[in-house]
């Protein structure tokens, strides 16, 4: 037995495409334990999103092809069927998906979407449940979480959904909570509210927390380790300060060169092409 | 240019009511390129939707070159004002592919004759650091950052005067993001646009915006340049935002101030 929550071993995809096989993960290697928070960073395009779909279970399209191990409280959950998924979705595992909007159901009132929610944690009536989404709403700074609740989700702004993607995703306390740039539309300071909240959880809870984020400032106040991943390929691994003071590979050189300064001196230029950086040798820190 | 003077809007849902914009003036000049920072929830995007003649306001005018704009606009007038919207994955229509989504603009605007559409979407996706491969593909087989690129092809495609981008490089990796952002400043450039942008990230506002407005419960707390802003905050409101800016240095840090 092994006292890791979440272990992705030699995982690939790649969808059949019109052009051709478009190959979008080659061998990614993944862990993280009980309570832990770690950090996926890269480029725009490079895997983050599919790897959160592949371990919720929402890729089966007849074009996908996957190959290698998700396994999750020592179960290989890679090719479980739809209603075993269903099981672990909301209960176990839960995601705050990259656009809050889109998340939610536009046909239904922001307060129905969380009676949804709060059932999957047990029986509840819906006086009970828009009382407890209310009192998680005003944890992230909403100060009319009433309005909220009444609201459709086109009647909210990209932060408020932001926000109420956050509460469900963490109100059923799950083991696994993966985040999928949980704070773009949030201003600074209720991020760091929401980092906090998610910190919390962890503490309590023992919740692990995969988070995925361009925010590189964001990556350093939250992560204890932080993967690296570029073209489908994790090219670095390591603490969060192995990662700052001493990165190894070209690519998160390159990532942590690009970061604007708040001093104002302009922002980074680049040449056009970019190295082929994922045929360079992995980096991995262990313990230096 | 822009100028936007006394513009209030409220929203309601049941018994509540939203105080989305209240009173609001602003100046925009050519050539600007506008920050619009502030809480979440402030009326920013709001504000974009009244520009845009999306929304109506309750009161207040805004006029463009010293003529008045109403909400209903005619095709120059939405040829000239053009709009990055907020979460590119909710507003891409997902039943047409890249290349029908950046041609309609083309079409719609008569901007390059029939024959040479394709060619110019090629281009547009080029400037984006998008491959011309994606343009036979549907929106739900991108990733959020390849989305928000085709949104902004998509605003570029009509040739604007005036670029609002609400939070476009949101799911952009710091590299495709300072990418895209000199691209964006190098247009500017060359076609002398002005641009109001919409971002929490205010690392990016120093950077390349000239000007800065602050934005708190629908009201303005501060504006002026973006240096004078970012070292010298009159508000404790603006002051409290610079120092949560997460930073990953400490060097960085003590440009914060006090
Ligand atoms: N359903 C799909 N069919 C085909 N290709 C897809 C599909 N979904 C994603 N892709 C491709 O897989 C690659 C990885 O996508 P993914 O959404 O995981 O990127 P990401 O790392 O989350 O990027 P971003 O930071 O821009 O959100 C992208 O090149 C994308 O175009
Ligand atoms: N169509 C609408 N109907 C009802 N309320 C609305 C509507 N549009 C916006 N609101 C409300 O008006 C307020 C201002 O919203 P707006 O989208 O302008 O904020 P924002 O500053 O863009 O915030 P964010 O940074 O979170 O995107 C919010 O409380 C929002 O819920
Ligand atoms: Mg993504
Ligand atoms: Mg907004």
């Amino acid at each position: 037995m092994s006292n890791k929550l979440l272990k992705i071993q030699d995982l690939e995809l790649s969808f059949k495409m019109y052009e051709g096989i478009s190959y979008v993960l080659k061998k990614i290697n993944l862990e993280l334990s009980r309570g832990e928070k770690v950090a996926l960073v890269g480029e725009s395009g490079s895997g983050k999103s599919v790897t959160t779909k592949l371990i919720l279970g929402l890729l089966n399209q007849k074009n996908v092809t996957k190959k290698g191990k998700i396994i999750f409280n020592n179960k290989d959950i890679l090719n479980l069927s739809q209603n075993e998924f269903k099981k672990i979705r909301g209960n176990n595992i839960s995601i705050i998906f990259q656009d809050p909007i889109a998340a939610l159901n536009p046909v239904f009132k922001v307060k129905d979407q969380f009676y949804e929610v709060n059932l999957n944690g047990g029986n509840i009536s819906k006086k009970d449940s828009f009382l407890k989404a209310c009192e998680a709403l005003e944890k992230v700074s909403i100060r009319d979480p009433e309005r909220v609740l009444e609201s459709y989700p086109f009647q909210l702004s990209g932060g408020l959904a932001q926000r109420v993607v956050i509460t469900m995703a963490m109100i059923n306390k799950p083991e696994l909570l993966l985040a999928d740039e949980p704070s773009t539309a949030l201003d600074v300071t209720i991020q760091n509210q929401a980092l906090d909240l998610m910190n919390e959880l962890t503490k309590e809870t023992n919740t692990a927390v995969l988070l995925i984020t361009h925010n590189m400032g964001v990556v350093r106040k939250f992560a204890e380790k932080v993967y690296v991943i570029y073209r489908g390929v994790i090219v670095e691994e390591g603490t969060k300060n192995q990662l700052f003071n001493n990165p190894g590979h070209p690519y998160t050189k390159a990532l942590l060169e690009s970061i604007p300064k708040l001093s104002g001196d302009g922002l980074p230029l680049h040449n056009e092409n970019p190295p082929d950086y994922a045929s360079i040798e992995k980096y991995t820190h262990k313990n230096d | 240019m822009i100028k936007i003077k006394n513009i209030s809007k409220k929203f309601f849902i049941k018994n509540n009511e939203v105080q989305a914009l209240n009173k609001i003036n602003l100046l925009i000049e050519e050539k600007d390129c506008f920050a619009v920072v502030g809480e979440s929830g402030s009326g920013k995007t709001t504000l974009a939707n009244i520009i845009l003649g999306i929304y109506q306001q309750d009161e207040g005018d805004i006029s463009f070159f010293e003529k008045q704009l109403f909400k209903k606009r005619n095709l120059e007038e939405r040829k000239l004002i053009q709009y990055v919207q907020q979460n590119p994955m909710s507003t891409l229509n997902p039943k047409k592919t890249i290349f029908s989504t950046i041609s309609l603009p083309l079409k719609i605007h008569k901007i390059v004759k029939k024959d040479e559409i394709e060619e110019r979407v090629k281009k547009l996706l080029s400037y984006v650091g998008l491959n011309p491969e994606f343009m036979v593909r549907y929106p739900d087989t991108l990733s959020g950052g390849q989305k928000q690129r085709v949104a902004i092809a998509r605003a570029l495609a009509a040739e604007p005067k005036v670029l609002i981008l609400d939070e476009p490089t949101s799911a952009l990796d710091v590299i495709v993001q300072s990418k895209v952002l000199n691209l964006l400043l190098k247009i500017k450039k060359e076609f002398d646009l002005t641009y109001i942008f919409i971002t929490h990230d205010l690392s990016v506002v120093r950077n390349i915006a000239n000007k800065v407005v602050v934005m708190n419960k629908g009201e303005i707390e501060e504006s002026g340049e973006t240096k004078e802003v970012f070292l010298h905050p009159k508000s404790q409101y603006t002051r409290d935002l610079i120092k949560a800016i997460p930073t990953v240095t400490d060097k960085e840090d003590a440009v914060k101030p006090k």
